[in-house]
């Protein structure tokens, strides 16, 4: 704009110059005029001619006026040119755009505001219609305007037109048509700004009411003195009463119950003061359908855009459904209390890596008493089985829960047996904690000890029941021949005693009787070989072998009466001569008198060695060695005798059938005091090789 | 057979052969006659309806057993007495059996005096069953004679009606009735109303009898 500037000042000189020039020459004729009247004097003189100078001076009369005249119609000219010229310079430095259409609405002239605004230069735009630039969108809306303006109508609408960047600018036309112009002078104006200033507003809007709708939370305004200013959706929804029932409401407000408008006022007063809770406070209301719903009020004061207090902003949520959920969450929780306290289970957890116990039931609580929560699991006693695998804290991302351990541990003072399922698992807090169970299985693990005991007996006398079977079967088939031999003899004396003897039937039922005699005999030789089969049958067995069958079956019964049962047995020992069953069950024998014996030894000093050595080349030395009370001499003497026992449900009949065991397998079972306090019960046994 | 000894007839089923042999032996010292059987379907195919005895039977046989038998016996109603004999004693059992009608239940080895008594025993109930036995199918033989006229006249005059009230009852004259009346009494080979009388209940008292029951 600036750059046009010296252009248009020169054109506004032109005038001047052309005024001085007129002047110059005005003065130039009068000079003429003046000397040409000189000259007629002169000429006068002579008395020429008088008349030719008067003619002399109206010519310069004339002369002058014609040039005024000339110079005021140039001075005219050229306001009219100046006039036009500003109209020019208003038409081309206007901010809004300026154009004179055809008839048929194409730009016949535009202003440089088209440039400016649009970028089309006056030559791009020339000869093109308004239609060519306007959007799609408002095509319809122009198309009509014009065809309005056609008719000699002045049009006003708002169309976007396309700029030379193919954007659109928002434009506001007004068109005046001109009739005998056969023009339209048109005249936009750019209202882009104001336009996306609109938008931006209405989209603030449509955002602020969106967010307003979609809000749950309800949001109520009062001003200082209490009345309600301002409501959201959500707060109408909440109480039940539309926008227009609220708004201007003083308290006390629809929504108060009755039974508690103290409490109301109390919190309105709470609030009107700003004595409220930053955590807020909880309220009961009354929708308009008469429900009460429990809500909770957050509260802030409501500062206007000049920075001036002026009410109270109250954001309101219905806890109801907050506060069933977490009734229904303590219901459960007190019922799943209640069904881990009430198990007989003792149940457990503690932190993995500090050992403190985190949660106890009441059954692990009577166990390590009612304080255990707290405390270290180790200082407490309570058994930590060993896991199988490598005690590694668990690594953070790994599976869990994952488990542990399951199986069977005692308890060291109490000597009680559980069944113990530990899990390594998550604690609420995230921490890693083991959470054990334990079941109490002391009667379980002895009835199954004593199960246990019964089958090895069982086994034990199991050829024996066969036999006893066996032999009743026997006896009675002996009853057979047995019965006929007495029927022959008897009917041989019917016949003697009535006289009819008939001697070759007499030799008949003589033989009769003597097969039926041996038939019996055959059925006796079948029981002989049945009950030597029966026999103990000895045959070379390793020794560890019938050791650990042995402790197999006492292992439950040792762990119920804390006793640690050792084996030693030299390794490369050759095989014994013997029946299996048969030592298995002196073993057993001794390790249950040993257990016995120990009854009252303190639980930790409770164990029983069976050993194994090698006396010499040809025989092998078992010793069953105990920690108990011993024996006196005197019961040293009688041990081995038949119905003598220490024990006061005993039989007596132990150790007599174990050393006729031994002493059936050529060995000897020997008793000697442990000098470590006890009793040492040895019996050896011939080596197979020998 | 003469009566004295089917009277004293002895049937022996056992498996054993030395057992039936023997005690064959033993019991025809003793007078009586014998018959043995292998098995006891050998023993049913042999026994007619009114053959009567004793029949000693072994407990544990093959195929039958003794007990079996004995309820097979027992349901053709056969005038038969029943003595056990067993390898070893199972007490339940021998009541049961003794409830049942078995004369005894004798565990091996028995004397030959108890045995001899126990034969005599049956042999005395099965004498007394054939007896009864026969009585009843005479009764019922003379009844199967009367006609149809004859039967309901003489159930009536046993239910104690008069002639004049049996002649009402079946329609007919007293003349008639006394008719039928002598024909009846001369059929059931009765002396006397009260014989008539006695020999009926008899019969039903016998019909309601389990078998085996002597009295």
């Amino acid at each position: 704009m600036k750059t046009s500037l010296p252009v248009s000042s020169s054109r506004d000189d032109a005038p001047l110059r052309f005024g001085a020039a007129a002047a110059l020459f005005a003065l130039i004729m009068l000079g003429a005029g003046a000397m040409l009247y000189q000259w007629g004097a002169s000429q006068a003189a002579t008395g020429a001619s008088a008349e030719m100078l008067t003619m002399l001076l109206v010519i310069a009369a004339l002369g002058s006026w014609v040039i005024v005249l000339l110079v005021r119609a140039r001075q005219q000219g050229l306001a009219l040119k100046r006039l036009e010229r500003e109209r020019d310079r208003l038409f081309h430095f206007s901010l809004d755009l300026l154009a004179v259409l055809g008839q048929d609405g194409k730009v016949l002239r535009c202003n440089a505001a088209f440039p400016r605004v649009l970028g089309y230069t006056e030559r791009m735009l020339q000869g093109k219609s308004l239609i060519d630039l306007v959007h799609r969108d408002d095509l319809a809306e122009t198309m009509s305007a014009l065809r309005r303006l056609s008719s000699g109508e002045a049009v006003e609408f708002v169309a976007r037109v396309r700029d030379i960047t193919g954007e659109y600018r928002w434009l506001s036309w007004r068109i005046n048509p001109v009739a005998d112009e056969n023009a339209s002078y048109a005249i936009a104006h750019d209202i882009t700004q104001v336009k996306q200033t609109e938008q931006a507003l209405q989209a603030e809007m449509a955002f602020r009411r969106a967010m307003e709708e979609s809000l749950v939370t309800g949001l109520r305004a009062i001003d200082l003195q209490g009345r309600i200013i301002y409501v959201n959706p959500a707060f109408c929804r909440l109480v039940g009463f539309t926008e227009e029932e609220l708004l201007g409401c003083g308290p006390p407000f629809p929504y108060w119950p009755e039974e508690s408008l103290e409490t109301c006022w109390e919190s309105l007063r709470m609030t009107l003061s700003g004595r409220f809770p930053p955590e807020g406070f909880d309220m009961r209301i009354r929708r308009k359908d008469g429900e009460r719903l429990d809500v909770r009020f957050y509260l802030s004061p409501l500062i206007d855009g000049e920075g001036r207090h002026t009410g109270w902003m109250a954001a309101v949520t219905d806890v109801t459904e907050a506060r069933r959920v977490r009734a229904a969450l303590e219901a459960a929780q007190r019922r799943f209390a209640a069904v881990l306290e009430g198990l007989d289970a003792a149940v457990f957890v503690a932190d993995w890596e500090s050992d403190e116990i985190l949660f106890a039931n009441r059954a692990f609580k009577r166990i390590y008493g009612f304080d255990a929560v707290g405390q270290r699991a180790a200082t407490l006693g309570v058994p930590r089985p060993i896991s199988s695998e490598p005690e590694d804290a668990p690594a953070d991302e790994e599976a869990l829960p994952r488990e542990r351990f399951d199986g069977e541990v005692q308890h060291p003072e109490s000597g009680r047996w559980y069944h113990v399922h530990e899990q390594l698992t998550r604690w609420v807090d995230g921490r890693i904690v083991r959470m054990a169970i334990a079941t109490d299985i002391t009667v379980h693990q002895h009835l199954r000890a004593l199960e246990l005991q019964r089958q090895a007996q069982l086994q034990q006398t199991a050829r024996l029941i066969t036999m006893g079977e066996m032999a009743s079967t026997l006896a009675h088939e002996l009853n057979q021949p047995l019965a006929a031999i007495a029927n022959y003899c008897r009917g041989g004396i019917s016949r003697l005693e009535q006289g009819r003897l008939d001697e070759a039937a007499v030799r008949a039922v003589l033989e009769k009787a003597a097969t039926q005699a041996e038939r019996a005999g055959s059925i006796l030789n079948r029981i002989r070989d049945f009950v030597r089969k029966s026999e103990p049958r000895r045959e070379a067995v390793p020794l560890a072998a019938i050791v650990e069958g042995a402790v197999e079956i006492m292992t439950p019964e040792a762990k119920r009466h804390n006793v640690r049962l050792l084996v030693e047995i030299p390794e490369a020992l050759p095989p014994v001569r013997a029946d299996q069953i048969l030592i298995e069950q002196v073993l057993v024998n001794l390790i249950r008198n040993g257990i016995e014996a120990m009854a009252r030894t303190r639980p930790a000093a409770r164990q029983i060695r069976v050993q194994a050595t090698r006396p010499d080349e040809r025989h092998v030395a078992v010793a069953v060695i105990d920690r108990g009370r011993g024996l006196s001499p005197e019961e040293r003497e009688q041990i081995f005798t038949s119905f003598f026992t220490t024990k006061p449900d005993g039989l007596g009949m132990g150790l007599k059938i174990c050393r006729s065991i031994v002493e059936f397998h050529e060995g000897r079972l020997m008793v000697e005091d442990n000098p470590q306090g006890g009793t040492v019960f040895r019996f050896t046994l011939p080596l197979e090789e020998c | 057979m003469n009566g004295m000894e089917e009277g004293r007839l002895v049937h022996v089923v056992d498996d054993d052969e030395a057992m039936r042999d023997s005690l064959q032996w033993l019991l025809e010292g003793k007078g009586h006659r014998v018959r043995t059987y292998p098995d006891a379907a050998s023993f049913l195919a042999t026994i007619g309806a009114q053959d009567g005895g004793c029949v000693l039977l072994d407990v544990r046989m093959p195929g039958m057993s003794g007990l079996e038998l004995f309820e097979e016996l027992r349901r053709r109603e056969l005038p038969l007495a029943v003595i056990f004999i067993t390898g070893h004693g199972d007490i339940p059992m021998a009541v049961r059996m003794l409830r049942k009608g078995a004369v005894d239940f004798l565990e091996k080895p028995f004397s030959d005096v108890q045995l001899i008594d126990r034969i005599e025993e049956a042999l005395g109930r099965s004498r007394t069953l054939r007896e009864r036995q026969r009585r009843r199918l005479e009764i019922e033989r003379r009844l199967a004679s009367l006609s149809q006229r004859e039967r309901e006249v003489l159930l009536l005059i046993v239910a104690g009606r008069l002639n004049k009230q049996v002649a009402d009852d079946l329609g007919i004259s007293i003349k008639t009735v006394e008719v039928y009346r002598a024909r009846v009494m001369e059929k059931m080979a009765s002396e006397s109303l009260a014989e008539l009388v006695q020999t009926m209940t008899w019969l039903e008292e016998e019909h309601a009898r389990p078998w085996g029951q002597l009295a």
